[in-house]
């Protein structure tokens, strides 16, 4: 388990981090979401000890990240924004370094290294040097320079960030595979990457987190009316009467064959059901949707 | 861990084509230099073509009462010294106007005495008042002392016997005010020289080949200046090496992940600094082994001091490295470092070549010199290293404290201001009472380093286009007290000082900065003038202790009331100075 207890970090005078307090459990994979400069990349670089809190506490495991950094580090695997590697040495080499700083014994190594470039379709590039490699392959790279100590907890910051669709899905089904035995704890700007990943999301603004459930819980709570579109067989009058009688239900459209109505409830919905309905499509809006609510008027 | 990444950060620098090549070629550099170095010193024997010393050709007009001889003409081949032949009277006349740096009286038939072995005095007066006076007493005496070696010399290898007591006797300039019998002028010190010889028999057959020898025994003092020219040169590339080691992580954004690792910071931080050192350690080992194979060095244990030096440069430049945003950031500041450290390198060295060796011993290339030329001692080596390795001790403490907070690698950099505030908020008491005064009274130890940084870089610039002891004694005064205002400055950020609080915390900033002061000048007396150790630091602290502790108190009145702070300065620096040239002129 991680804990943040009211950490907050400085920047010079500028608060970056205000009271941030968050519990992550093991095994769950979090999806942290905000808008630029919210705080993010500070949220997780504190979390990999990249970073000093200015006040607070973070505890992993119930041990101070503090007075055992060393201890608590050799668990945390960190895919930084920009894979920002070396560009000398090769692919084989980089991860041995790395491998070896984070104490994965000599005899290991080389096994560890062949399984991770063959997980990230690299394996026919161990030999060249990273100064070759395309900007996905880089990424792809950094994931196995952040996995080679085999860490039980994986930090990504952006790791789809500027990369072509394609790549994108692959690392995102990296991740899926990843999610199975890891914590791992995801910072991005795609709010469907984290919908479709992330057990958990924490919504940061302005170094407070504002948001920190499952994607169901914001949506119920933060979207406060449901919208659907309702294709009727037939557009009878006295329907759309009893319709806009209905305290809890409110027609927003009516169309030639379809009305799309908003809700709170999908028991509202129940009696309409009844009748002889041609098709039914929830527009209910997405973690986008819930973001913008919580942060969107404000960063206007 | 901190040897992998030593090894990883050597393997990464030697990845570089471009490294690898430099490294290989700088390596064989010493071969063309060898050759070119031998040039050099040969162009230096036969009048060369520039003097590596303070002041140019004829720089040190010199008086000199005596027929022409042996010693005569040794001294007009110094390329610095212009000699005016003249007689007593008018030699006092001109040393006393200043027109002369120093006068020379030469015993009638000095040579011939010498040469029959017979007892025979060299004078040499000086103008305490002239700044010229030291570097011309300086040439003079090791001219002189050269060539009485060189006669002593000759005779012990002609006549295979044991060496006959031969002592140079010199009154200390501060122990003697006598003007010469038919001289009355005031100020003038005499200093005298005697080549006191025991009788032996009367055979001076290789009297003149000895003389030859003495001479070129200064001109190789020299080769052995540029023997260091030549090995300075990797020392300061290393800086430059570290300081890229440094940045890159910085600007690539590479050192994030550095981060992550499961090591202290600091260890980062010296894995980078170790790996250069190897580097340049081994490179200097190359070069010595090839100078000592051709002759160029005679004792490879300069390695010694040169290996301080590279520890002092490249602890200078990490601190540069570790404060630097970027590469254009440490640019700007790795040159002024290196003019001063290159001032305070060869500005020492030539001290010592001008004879001030108890002086000029503060750095470690006079060591590299005086083994070189076999005149080196326990005492002078620990002399030489330690200061410098304790102030690199200090900036590698500095450089990692830096290196563990975030601000130097994510920014925003704290300005220096806010570091000197940061660690006077860390020297905090809990006591009210004593709290400014702790603060003060512990940046008065700092503020004597400051300061010697600042004087030796200022007063060298002063002296050279200035030439006057008044100038440097008004700057030495504004760069003390400024330094040591720092302390009242911090106290105040802190806490809020009314008038006596302010003038007390002056006072302890003050006094800080005198027992440092004093204890440092003890040290220097203990090796120059041992026998007036004690003295001095009994007289230093009062006079200069209690000077530093009133000017700075007066400073600090003014700091704390925030206002009259020009003026409560300007009347520090006066009382400052004033004591300053009353210590000159000896009326204290």
């Amino acid at each position: 388990m991680i804990e943040f207890l009211n950490v907050s970090k400085y920047f010079g005078r500028h608060k970056a981090l205000d009271e941030v307090t968050i519990q992550i459990e093991d095994g769950t994979t979090i999806g942290i979401v905000g808008p630029n400069g919210a705080g993010k990349t500070t949220l997780i670089r504190l979390l990999c000890g990249i970073l000093n809190p200015s006040e607070g506490q973070i505890l992993v495991n119930g041990k101070d990240f503090q007075k055992n950094s060393s201890e608590i580090k050799r668990i945390i695997g960190y895919l930084p924004e920009e894979p920002n590697l070396y560009d000398r040495p090769t692919a084989g080499e980089l991860l041995e370094y790395f491998g070896l700083l984070y104490g994965v014994s000599k005899d290991k190594i080389n096994q560890r290294i062949d399984e991770l470039l063959d997980l990230v379709g690299l394996s026919d590039r161990k030999d060249w040097a990273v100064s070759s490699f395309s900007k996905g392959m880089r990424q792809r790279l950094a994931i196995s320079r952040a996995l080679i100590h085999d860490p039980k907890i994986i930090v990504f910051d952006e790791p789809t960030m500027g990369l072509d669709p394609l790549t994108s899905k692959k690392i995102r089904e990296f991740i899926m595979t990843l999610k199975k035995e890891k914590t791992i704890i995801l910072c991005t700007h795609y709010m469907y990457e984290a919908e479709q990943l992330c057990d958990k999301i924490a919504i940061i603004d302005k170094g407070k987190i504002k948001a920190y459930d499952t994607v169901q819980n914001l949506k119920d709570a933060y979207i406060k009316e449901k919208t659907f579109r309702i294709g009727l067989k037939e557009m009878k009058e006295e329907l759309l009467d009893k319709i806009s009688l209905k305290k809890n239900l409110r027609i927003e459209k009516i169309g030639k064959d379809f009305v799309i109505l908003k809700t709170k409830s999908y028991k509202d919905l129940k009696y309409l059901l009844e009748e002889e309905i041609t098709y039914f499509e929830d527009l209910t809006p997405s973690l986008e949707e819930v973001f913008i609510e919580l942060v969107g008027s404000k960063n206007d | 861990m901190i040897e992998k990444m030593i090894k990883w950060e050597l393997r990464r620098l030697f990845k570089n084509k471009k490294f690898k090549i430099a490294f290989i070629l700088q390596l064989l550099v010493i071969l063309l230099i060898i050759p070119l170095f031998g040039s050099y010193v040969r162009a230096l024997e036969e009048g060369g073509f520039f003097n590596l010393s303070i002041g140019g050709k004829g720089y040190l007009p010199i008086g000199i009462y005596s027929e022409e001889n042996s010693l005569t003409d040794i001294i007009s081949e110094n390329k610095r010294i212009e000699i005016l032949w003249l007689d007593e009277k008018k030699g006092f006349e001109l040393l006393e106007s200043g027109r002369i740096s120093a006068f020379l009286e030469i015993e009638r038939n000095f040579e011939d005495n010498l040469r029959s072995y017979k007892s025979s005095t060299v004078k040499i007066y000086i103008n305490s008042e002239n700044p010229k006076s030291i570097p011309a007493y300086s040439e003079l005496n090791s001219i002189i002392l050269g060539f009485r070696d060189g006669a002593i010399e000759a005779r012990i290898s002609n006549l295979s016997i044991v060496k006959p007591e031969v002592e140079l006797v010199y009154r200390s300039p501060f122990a003697n005010n006598e003007i010469p019998d038919n001289e009355n002028s005031h100020g003038i010190i005499q200093e005298q020289a005697q080549v006191n010889t025991t009788n032996i028999l009367n055979n001076p057959s290789n009297f003149e080949e000895q003389i030859k020898k003495t001479r070129k025994s200064f001109e190789d003092e020299r080769g052995g200046y540029i023997v260091l020219l030549v090995l300075l040169l990797p020392i300061f590339l290393s800086g430059g090496m570290l300081i890229d080691l440094l940045i890159s992580e910085k600007e690539k954004k590479t050192g994030e992940a550095l981060l992550a690792l499961p090591i202290k910071r600091e260890k980062i931080f010296y894995s980078k600094f170790l790996s250069i050192m190897i580097i340049i350690v081994f490179q200097l080992l190359f070069w010595i082994v090839a100078l000592y194979y051709f002759g160029r060095v005679t004792n490879p244990l300069i390695i010694l001091p040169l290996t301080i030096t590279t520890i002092l440069l490249l602890s200078i430049t990490g601190l540069i490295g570790v404060y630097s945003k970027n590469y254009k950031d440490s640019a700007l500041i790795v040159t002024v470092t290196f003019i001063v450290l290159f001032f305070f390198l060869f500005g020492t060295t030539t001290l010592y070549l001008v004879g001030l060796k108890e002086v000029a011993a503060i750095s470690p290339l006079s060591l590299v010199i005086a083994i070189e030329n076999g005149t080196y001692s326990a005492k002078e080596m620990i002399f030489s290293i330690l200061p410098s390795l304790s102030f690199s001790l200090i900036l590698m403490f500095a450089s990692t404290t830096l290196y563990r907070k975030d601000e130097f690698y994510f920014g925003p950099r704290p300005s220096i201001t806010e570091l000197m505030f940061n660690l006077a908020g860390k020297l905090q008491i809990k006591s009210r009472s004593y709290g400014p005064y702790f603060i003060a009274l512990i940046f008065g130890f700092f503020a004597v380093l400051v300061s010697i940084i600042l004087e030796i870089f200022f007063g060298i610039i002063t002296i050279y286009f200035t030439e006057s002891i008044f100038v440097i004694l008004a700057l030495w005064a504004i760069i003390e007290e400024l330094s040591k205002s720092i302390g009242i400055f911090s106290a105040s950020h802190y806490y809020r000082l009314k008038w006596h609080e302010g003038l007390m915390a002056g006072m302890a900033s003050g006094l800080g900065f005198a027992i440092f002061e004093n204890i440092m000048f003890t040290g220097f007396a203990l090796n120059i003038f041992p026998d007036y150790a004690i003295r001095i630091l009994i007289m230093r602290t009062f006079l200069s202790g209690g000077m530093h502790i009133v000017s700075t108190g007066i400073i600090g009145i003014g700091i704390a009331e925030k206002k009259y702070i020009a003026l409560t300065f300007i009347v520090g620096i006066v009382l400052h100075f004033g004591y300053n040239v009353m210590m000159l002129q000896g009326v204290l």
